[in-house]
């Protein structure tokens, strides 16, 4: 093909014709409508009057997830206030729009079981008891309410013949209560959410990364933020701050169904601005995921008859769970991929090692009819088609459900007047050591709106902070981008990432043991010392992703340094932590939240006991 | 080893080049893939954006040779087999402001999509306490349009857009728009009906581009056609562009033909297609695109009848009046 006709082929040849009658329209020139098209985002109070003065708001919201997006309609429903959402990317491209299963809430109808205490207790039980019990009990009480609010927002859910939001059914739940859109729930609250927020007149702060938390005299005054844009380092002073940045899954790089937005920027900038980071060790692991890249393979592959393989082509479930093979729950089905792995019976080594799923003798029709998007995953990730050939798979971290110290569960505050957290970066506790299917959706609409409320009441009523503060901290990362991304030589930090995956994911993945554990924290260590020195490769100013990508990088060992730390003196096994040394739960001495703070480099732990309020700890059986 | 080049466009908020990137040639890899490994291999400093990697967030759309594609979802074996070359053309996705390489701004995208109107309006008889109500059927009716993912991909070709922008909106707007204006559980879909009516709703030109590069298989045109449909129903009816589909429809209804010559005048009135064509018809003339008297005998007579003309007009009318 010759170098003219390289972007050329017939198909364009239409396009140039007919780009060429656009310039005739055939309507003929008509006056230009005025469109609303304001530049961008950066109408902040002050940064309209043209002085480089600091911007600043009533309410920032950082994060437009679902919590972040109800979080902000929220805040301005309170009338009179500037509110403002950050995102570090185009607004809708969290992790939320990935959920597919569906969001929980009990919903009344004729002939209806279900209750909000058999919600409230099943959330519990997930919990591992984990989960405090108040917090619970509001929790899906605002969990019915929100599911009929973003109905009424516009939230397309697939209908029952009455016309009534239909209800799935999830692991873990006694009753069908996960209202659910076709196989999209998340992208279809997500966008019904933004959606609402556009027409609610919520502003956008589009291409912000936040950096920092600015604290006086222990009063959160706003948020540093670099304009990805420009490259400029800006203190944004707010009268209060929403923390909704979402989950620290991507500790574990390649091996995570969440999105590489999922770097926890938010809580560990809470973390350095002097808060706890709650419960950090509770992640949890679901049993499919594509070997490269860890993209989700949803239950329903094993549901509809999948066998799990390992390289002496045995269905290895027999050895785990003989009576319900491949359908046994998640962790255990996890375990057992790991054991197969961990004793020489899976395919590959290092962060790529796998176990196969086979589908072939389901039959081509099914796949192509019941099972069309794990096909599709298979030949994109992995080049394989399911009708042929197994597909490699290995366990993926997919939530977590530690986070921000949210000390106040009906207005999400945290310990620092000012600053609030929701969503998944937000720690209340609903989720305990476990989170049940579709229960995180249901909680980022609960505490977005909860926040939302609370933090425009606090707003409302106080001063807008002066930005000393900030501008240190500013300065400050200015430096910061200076120096680190003048380093020409050191390791390039990509590699430390990658390090830092396969350390955690050996060390304080699946299975944890002491010793394990005790190395995870000094190879962190050692890592996080060498990330300083560590190489960016770009110096640039504007929209320069490898530094954005490198604070990223240290945010999450940061987050990773405190969840072992939390897993190592947890010696017993709870939920999605597992104690190889300690198989049991451990109630006498373990039933209680880890707090990790930050005192100067060092990190310090310390212990809040669990609320209890109707459901006596007892273990848990399915 | 088989090498595929990539040949980026490139830009640095100021400087515009483009760079060609060769790496090994990998059956596994999707065009996302081979980005990311060109970023960790070669060079930190390119750009690009992407999040969920697996074809919902709507990240990472991107042009290779021209026409925009979800990267993340695009095998680069498919790319190339499609263009029979081991070299590619990477660039950002058109009609978009470039920030720096393959990233671009959503800004003014955002607050254009705020004039949909977005957001539901509920009909009086649901509220935020008890929820709505819909049949599995009425939800059916908008489950499509609400596949959007905002990946800018039914934009980067519109050849509308690339042409004038300021009447005009990006093709997932109006499928915003259509999305409320089709819901059972709406007040009032016309009220997004008639904002888009103001903004260009009748200035689509049918290139089709949004509906071919659609990764999610929507199709912005037909919701484009399905609004207009109801502006017509409600007697809006008004403007050049009723007026050109109503001519359309009248032209196939007499004689199963379109006649060029008597559509300019119909849609625009017969002194702005004097005085605004002038130019325009008389290079058509010039060209031998047209010939003098044939357009005078047209425009005077009009075509012939085809042949099968009862069978069409029925069609029309059954369609027109549902009988
Ligand atoms: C594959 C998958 C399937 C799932 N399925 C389900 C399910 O079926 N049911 C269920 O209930 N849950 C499910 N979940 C979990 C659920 O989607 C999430 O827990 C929830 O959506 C989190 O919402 P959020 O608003 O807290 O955060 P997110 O949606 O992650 O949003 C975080 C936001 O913060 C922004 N941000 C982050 N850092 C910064 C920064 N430094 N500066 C500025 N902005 C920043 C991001 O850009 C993003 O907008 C699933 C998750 C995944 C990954
Ligand atoms: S990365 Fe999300 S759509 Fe491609």
């Amino acid at each position: 093909m010759s170098e003219d006709n390289k972007d050329d082929t017939s198909s364009l040849s239409r396009r140039t014709f007919i780009g060429a009658c656009a310039a005739v329209p055939l309507t003929g020139a008509v006056a230009d409508l005025a469109m609303a098209s304001t530049a961008d985002g950066t109408q902040g109070a002050a940064a309209s009057s043209g002085a480089p003065s600091t911007m600043s708001f009533d309410v920032l919201v950082v994060g437009s997830g679902g919590s972040g997006l109800r979080a902000a309609v929220y805040a301005m429903r309170a009338g009179n206030l500037s509110v403002a959402v950050v995102s570090k990317t185009m607004p809708t491209r969290s992790a939320t729009c990935m959920a597919e299963g569906g969001i929980n809430g009990v919903i009344s109808y004729p002939g209806q079981k279900d209750s909000l205490d058999s919600h409230a207790f099943d959330t519990v039980k997930g919990s591992d008891y984990l989960g405090d019990q108040d917090c619970i009990d509001f929790f899906v009480e605002k969990a019915s309410e929100a599911v009929r609010e973003t109905d009424f927002w516009g939230t397309p859910y697939s209908r029952a013949k009455d016309g009534r939001i239909d209800q799935r059914f999830m692991a873990g739940h006694q009753f069908p209560r996960t209202n659910y859109s076709a196989d999209k729930t998340g992208h279809a609250l997500l966008h019904s959410n933004f959606d609402y927020a556009l027409g609610a007149g919520v502003k956008f702060l589009i291409d912000y990364q936040l950096l920092d938390v600015g604290v006086e005299d222990g009063v959160c005054t706003g948020v540093v933020m670099r304009n990805l844009k420009t490259g400029e380092i800006v203190p944004v002073r707010a009268r209060a701050v929403i923390m909704a940045t979402g989950g620290y899954t991507r500790i574990f790089w390649t091996r995570t169904s969440t999105p590489f937005i999922a770097t926890g920027d938010g809580t560990a900038a809470a973390l350095r601005a002097g808060l706890p980071f709650k419960d950090p060790e509770m992640i949890q692991f679901h049993p499919t995921g594509v070997a490269h890249g860890g993209v989700l393979i949803t239950e329903a592959a094993r549901g509809e008859g999948g066998y799990l393989l390992n390289n002496k082509g045995e269905r290895f479930m027999q050895r785990y769970a003989p009576g319900k093979m491949e359908l046994a729950p998640r962790d255990i089905t996890a375990r057992a991929i790991e054991t197969e792995i961990a004793e020489g019976r899976g395919f590959g080594e290092g962060m790529t090692a796998y176990v196969l799923i086979d589908l072939r003798h389901l039959g081509r029709e099914k796949i192509i009819e019941r099972l069309p998007q794990i096909r599709h995953v298979g030949l994109m990730f992995e080049n394989i088609d399911l009708i042929d050939q197994p597909l490699p798979i290995r366990s993926t971290a997919h939530y977590s459900m530690g986070g921000i110290d949210v000390i106040n569960f009906h207005t999400m505050e945290t310990a620092m007047p000012g600053l609030f957290a929701c969503g998944e970066c937000g720690c209340e506790s609903i989720h305990g050591a476990n989170r049940l299917g579709g229960n995180s959706l249901a909680a980022a609409m609960v505490t977005g709106k909860e926040a939302g409320i609370a933090a425009a009441a606090y707003a409302a009523k106080a001063q807008m902070p002066d930005d000393k503060a900030l501008q240190r901290l500013a300065d400050q990362w200015r430096d910061h981008f200076r120096e680190n991304t003048a380093r020409t030589k050191g390791t390039p930090f990509t590699e430390i990432r990658d390090r830092m995956a396969q350390v955690l994911w050996d060390g304080m993945g699946i299975y944890r043991t002491e010793k394990g554990l005790a190395a995870t924290v000094e190879a962190l260590r050692d890592l996080h010392a060498e990330y300083r020195t560590a190489s960016i490769g770009n110096a640039g100013q504007v929209y320069n992703s490898a530094y954005t990508h490198y604070i990223e990088v240290g945010n999450l060992l940061t987050l990773a340094r405190c969840a072992a730390l939390a897993a190592l003196d947890r010696r017993e096994s709870r939920g999605a932590h597992t104690r190889v040394d300690y198989p049991k739960r451990n109630d006498k001495d373990y039933l209680h939240h880890n707090l990790v703070s930050l005192k100067g480099d060092e990190l310090v732990l310390n212990q809040r006991p669990v609320t209890i309020v109707r459901f006596k700890p007892e273990e848990r059986n399915y | 080893m088989r090498t595929i080049t990539f040949d980026i466009d490139r830009f640095d908020g100021t400087r515009s080049w483009t760079q060609s990137y060769a790496f090994e040639y990998d059956p596994t890899l999707t065009v996302l893939g081979s980005l990311i490994r060109i970023k960790e291999q070669q060079d930190p400093s390119l750009n690009f954006t992407a999040s969920c990697r697996c074809a919902i967030c709507g990240s990472c759309a991107v042009r290779v040779n021209g026409n925009a594609v979800l990267a993340c979802d695009t095998r680069l074996d498919t790319v190339l087999k499609q263009w029979g070359a081991d070299t590619l053309h990477i660039s950002p996705i058109g009609n978009f402001k470039v920030i720096s390489d393959l990233v671009v701004d959503w800004g003014d995208k955002i607050e254009r999509l705020r004039s949909a109107k977005p957001g539901l309006k509920a009909k009086k008889e649901f509220s935020a306490d008890s929820g709505c109500q819909q049949s599995p059927a009425d939800f059916a009716k908008i489950q499509k349009q609400w596949d959007c993912i905002l990946c800018g991909s039914c934009a980067s070709e519109c050849n509308k857009l690339t042409d004038n922008d300021r009447d005009f909106l990006e093709p997932f707007v109006y499928t915003h728009a259509n999305r409320y204006a089709q819901d059972s559980r709406s007040a009032d879909g016309m009220v997004h009906v008639k904002e888009m009516v103001k903004q260009g709703l009748w200035k689509c030109l049918h290139c089709m581009e949004c509906v071919t590069k659609c990764p999610k298989q929507i199709a912005p045109a037909a919701d484009i056609a399905a609004m207009r449909a109801m502006a017509f129903a409600a007697g809006n009816t008004d403007g050049k562009g009723p007026r050109h589909a109503e001519a359309f429809r009248t032209d196939l209804e007499n004689t199963g033909r379109l006649n060029e010559v008597r559509l300019v005048p119909r849609t625009e009135g017969l002194i702005d297609a004097a005085t605004g064509r002038m130019g325009f018809t008389y290079r058509m003339l010039k060209h031998g695109k047209l010939g003098a008297l044939e357009a005078a005998e047209l425009y005077l007579t009009d075509n012939k009848p085809i042949e099968g003309i009862d069978g069409l007009r029925k069609i029309i009318r059954y369609e027109r009046d549902g009988k």
